[in-house]
């Protein structure tokens, strides 16, 4: 498969349907959606409108899909898209773009141009416009087991490590349980306490799990690169596991895109509902609250706020079940301003932060969940993204703040009762 | 016969009736190669309401997320203000009612004069606040071309013509009354062809925009 404009613009006409075509159609020109972009606000350019990313989409589908763009292009009022111009957009559209979401909620006439952006970039990378750092992770991906090359290994030792420490048995490939577990490299490779933390929650609930030694990767750099192809791949490593392994339900981790990957994306990329459900990890940690399952004792008594992954809320639909668990074992818990459904990007989403050339940018970006954070002054910031969690950290010591970080799950199991009974 | 009632007759009479053609066969069109597009089944199990969520969302955009206002004051204010002045002079005003009672059948009460001028002349005032966001913001300066300031010329004139000639302010009131006609003639005979088509396809942007974002239970 060799990149080619050509390939671009068959991919990109692919990706028009009525509601890309209703949401052209509609732009009045408003500049309501650069207000709403994290990378508008930090840097006021007008580069980053979010609407203006999406221009040589707009202008091929207004020469091809309409008839007066059409009259108008043998005019040669309406310029075709060139190469140069995909080539010139790349930094629009995968640099200045986390998939947030947030233009799509403001858009007075309904823009969903997140969801367009993410069309774009099946047509960049179709032509070659794809930062290297996300081809490079694709192809170890694709390759091995991770985007970070071979993390079984890792993973193996992890799990051990865990066993050790909890004396909860974790077995691989174990048909017939509940739930199979998946793990974002990021949890794997800095972030492996939540192994025990999901040890004992499950433990304590009852629930049996197990992680497939041939589909424990979350991530899916193919959603974020745009690339159906790869993300099919992929995601379909996952779906097969679960259904070799016959378990009930997936459990999608504390990572954001791996959710909109697996649980919004995934049946679409294979052509097919599943036969098991998919389940965010708090989504399950909220019902076993619900059932009495999540027995807990003690509180946080410091102060904490919460962070709210864009891809988990905003573009997931999970809001309220992580402020029902921070209830539970957060004495002094404070909302940021705009927390929910408007919560402010970390800046490192939909393959930001892997791209090296956009470190500026993003660290720029950051000064807004900067500012979030210090009007509160928590001591500690609980998040339910591992990407969102490794973002955070990285600019706050770029920053010189000092806010404790943790998932949600883990935060938790802090506070879990599994003390046996009368112990 | 004098020349200002002739004009007036032909703008109202045949020129209305071929602006009106295009008006309704442009937006036809235009919704038919939308339409026509279709839209993948989505596989995913929803986990909220797609369907009434899309069509709640028609409504609830109308109404701005906190906290945004602040950094576009011109752009809110105008648009509202310029919207519904906009709409009272078009369907508050006596006469208009009573033209679109001619052709339809369809009535209803109308305001006050003094509540129609006023109407009025906000919504010019609001034309002017969003011509200068779109010279002086950056943004707005950035997005703006010339069909942008086209649209918004072509709907001010029948504002502030309408005005003239409901209170005969100056020039011959007939003739003032052809130009008012005329100002829609070139309204309507754009409409389809510019960003004007807002007006009729957000209902499915905002629609569509609901329905995803309902699918997985989250807010739109
Ligand atoms: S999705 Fe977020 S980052 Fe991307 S353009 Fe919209 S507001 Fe900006
Ligand atoms: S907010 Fe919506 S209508 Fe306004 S410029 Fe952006 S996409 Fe267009």
């Amino acid at each position: 498969m060799t990149a080619s404009l050509e390939r671009g613009l068959n991919a990109l006409r692919e990706q028009i349907d009525a509601p890309v075509a209703s949401f052209f159609t509609s732009c009045v020109h408003c500049g309501l959606c650069a207000e709403a972009c994290v990378f508008y606000r930090e840097t006021e350019d007008p580069r980053y409108i979010p609407i203006r990313k999406l221009d040589p989409m707009r202008r091929l589908w207004r020469r091809e899909f309409t008839l007066f763009g059409r009259i108008g292009a043998m005019l040669g009022l309406v310029r075709p898209v060139t190469d140069a111009d995909l080539g010139e957009w790349e930094t629009l559209v995968y640099d200045s773009c986390t998939l947030c979401g947030r233009c799509t909620l403001v858009c007075p006439v309904g823009n969903d141009i997140t969801l367009m952006i993410r069309k774009m970039r099946e047509g960049m990378s179709a032509a070659g416009h794809t930062p290297k750092e996300l081809i490079g992770a694709a192809v170890r991906h694709v390759e091995t087991n991770s985007l970070m090359g071979n993390l079984a290994p890792a993973l193996r030792a992890q799990v051990k490590r865990s066993v050790a420490e909890t004396g909860i048995d974790i077995g691989f490939d174990q048909p017939g349980v509940d739930y199979m577990v998946i793990l974002s490299a990021q949890e794997t490779m800095d972030y492996p306490e939540i192994l025990s933390s999901m040890a004992r929650i499950f433990k304590k609930a009852g629930i049996s799990w197990t992680i497939a030694s041939d589909g424990f990767e979350a991530t899916n750099v193919g959603v974020q690169i745009g690339s159906r192809d790869i993300a099919r791949i992929l995601v379909a490593r996952v779906v097969e596991a679960a259904e070799r392994l016959g378990v009930k339900g997936v459990v999608s981790p504390e990572c954001g895109h791996a959710y909109q990957a697996l649980r919004w994306e995934g049946p679409n990329l294979m052509g097919r509902a599943f036969n098991f459900e998919v389940v965010h990890i708090v989504e399950l940690l909220d019902r076993l609250r619900a059932e009495g399952k999540l027995p807990t004792k003690g509180m946080e008594s410091r102060r904490v706020t919460f962070h709210d992954p864009c891809q988990i809320n905003r573009r997931g639909g999970i809001d309220r079940e992580p402020r029902r668990l921070m209830a539970l074992v957060a004495s002094d818990f404070v909302e940021t301003d705009d927390a929910g459904a408007m919560n402010w990007c970390c800046g490192g989403g939909g393959g930001v932060g892997a791209n090296e050339r956009a470190t500026k940018l993003r660290l720029t970006a950051f000064k807004r969940k900067k500012a979030q954070l210090e009007k509160v002054n928590p001591d500690k910031l609980i998040t339910m993204c591992a990407y969102c969690h490794h973002t955070i950290e990285e600019a706050m010591e770029e920053y010189h703040m000092e806010i404790e970080v943790q998932g949600l799950t883990d935060f938790v199991a802090t506070y879990l009762d599994d003390e046996p009974a009368g112990a | 016969m004098n020349p200002a009632f002739t004009l007036f007759m032909w703008a109202r009479g045949p020129a209305f009736d071929v602006a009106l053609a295009i008006f309704a066969a442009g937006i036809t069109l235009r919704l038919v190669e939308m339409v026509v597009l279709g839209r993948k089944t989505d596989l995913a199990p929803a986990k909220g309401h797609p369907i009434r969520q899309g069509l709640a969302t028609i409504f609830t955009r109308s109404i701005p997320r906190p906290g945004l206002v602040r950094f576009a004051p011109g752009t809110y204010l105008g648009g509202y203000v310029f919207h519904l002045g906009f709409f009272a002079a078009f369907l508050l005003f006596a006469p208009h009612i009573a033209l679109i009672r001619d052709a339809l059948g369809l009535s209803w009460p109308a305001a006050n004069r003094a509540i129609v001028e006023s109407a009025t002349a906000l919504a010019v005032v609001a034309a002017i606040i969003l011509f200068f966001s779109r010279v002086m913001d950056p943004v707005r300066r950035a997005l703006t071309g010339f069909e942008d300031y086209l649209v918004l010329l072509l709907s001010v004139l029948p504002l502030v013509t309408g005005y003239v000639a409901a209170n005969k302010l100056f020039g011959n009131p007939e003739m003032m009354l052809a130009v008012h006609v005329l100002s829609v003639d070139a309204l309507l005979i754009v409409f389809p062809f510019t960003k004007l088509m807002h007006s009729v396809s957000f209902v499915f942007s905002r629609y569509y925009n609901g329905a995803i974002q309902g699918r997985k239970g989250a807010e739109s």
